[in-house]
């Protein structure tokens, strides 16, 4: 799969997350949930979901969990491209920086786009896995180089629709 | 990002609401003259109070200029109160809790702090958090805790902000109602 980088400067970025309710508890024996539309913002990192929770560990963040119909994520890669994802679920695990996005998946980015039913991006090696394990067909689509973003015919691009790969 | 803040900030709570609890109760062997003219029916200045729990420790100290008891409803009215609580049973941090108003409703099950109450810890055993609202209420028997205001808790490298804190001390439920904010330096 192509190899897509984040932004690494954004981990090291305040993180401002709003939302309409929070609910939690004091002992952090449960998730932290957040509802009533939330927003997660970190330097060029921006997701949007109707649903968070927010597991923790020691006290710091471990893992957040998105939904919403769909719940998005967009960032800049290191290369300075736009990254921008829908699915139905995102799962981000902060400990081992590694986001699953599961349930109508669709990552755009400007050199081609990514669906599928489960997509697994790992941020700090940039690697990107997507199908496996009984989740359906990707499909992918890289554009040709000629004409930076000039879109050719469909039939001229290079679209592969190929069985899953390996989960 | 360390949610350790309100696990931290609402103990707190549970000492102040147990504390005062116990405070109250003590208050009915206190002989009562009935003034007239709804003047208090006693007042006490520039006095320290502290509350013992039912083992003989202290519970937490109280520290006003002015506390007036009002003898028609039977409510107390305490000029910029300062609560200390110590570390419960030994561990947590020490507490120290200011407000501009106090009030006591007549049987103690209700503890009204106002205007510019701020609850900081000492950080003894983990970050200092200080907690800033306009109003807290504490439920003592209710195990409950809210305010219909603006909350902010403040760490070092997180500030949680909400209106409408609602806390379950039984349970250690809470909620933040509406227009939560929070942010995380890393």
């Amino acid at each position: 799969s192509p190899v897509v980088d984040a932004r690494k400067s954004d981990r090291s970025k305040a993180m401002e997350i709003e939302s309409g309710m929070q609910q939690g508890t004091l002992d952090d024996s449960t998730p932290t949930v957040l509802s009533g539309g939330v927003t997660i913002d970190q330097g060029t990192l921006h997701a949007e979901a109707a649903r968070a929770e927010i597991s923790t560990r020691s006290g710091n963040i471990s893992r957040v969990l998105l939904t919403g119909s769909p719940a998005r994520l967009r960032q800049e890669l290191d290369d300075g491209t736009p990254m921008s994802a829908v699915a139905s679920r995102i799962d981000y695990n902060v400990s081992n920086e590694t986001v699953v996005f599961t349930g109508n998946v669709d990552i755009q980015q400007p050199r081609g786009s990514l669906a599928g039913e489960r997509v697994v991006y790992n941020m700090s090696t940039g690697q990107v896995t997507s199908g496996g394990q009984g989740n359906g067909r990707v499909k992918m689509r890289i554009l040709p180089k000629t004409g930076a973003g000039a879109e050719t015919p469909p039939d001229d691009a290079a679209d592969a629709e190929n069985p899953a790969e390996g989960g | 990002m360390s949610w350790r803040t309100i696990v931290s900030a609402v103990l707190l709570v549970i000492a102040l609401a147990s504390g005062w609890a116990l405070w109250s109760d003590r208050e009915e062997q206190v002989e009562r003259t009935v003034a007239a003219g709804g003047r208090s029916d006693y007042v006490l200045h520039d006095f320290e109070m502290v509350a013992l729990d039912a083992n003989g420790n202290e519970s937490f100290t109280l520290r006003a200029p002015k506390l007036e008891r009002d003898p028609a409803d039977e409510t107390m009215e305490i000029v910029t109160p300062l609560f200390l609580i110590p570390p419960r049973e030994g561990s947590g941090d020490a507490w120290q809790v200011t407000a501009e108003h106090g009030w006591v409703s007549a049987n103690g099950d209700e503890l009204r702090l106002r205007d510019a109450v701020k609850a900081e810890s000492d950080g003894s055993t983990g970050a200092p958090v200080v907690v800033r609202t306009e109003q807290l209420n504490v439920f003592p028997e209710a195990d409950r805790v809210a305010s219909p205001v603006a909350v902010s808790i403040d760490r070092p490298g997180s500030i949680l902000r909400g209106v409408g804190l609602e806390v379950s001390l039984a349970s250690k439920q809470y909620t933040l109602q509406s227009e939560v904010t929070s942010r995380y330096v890393p």
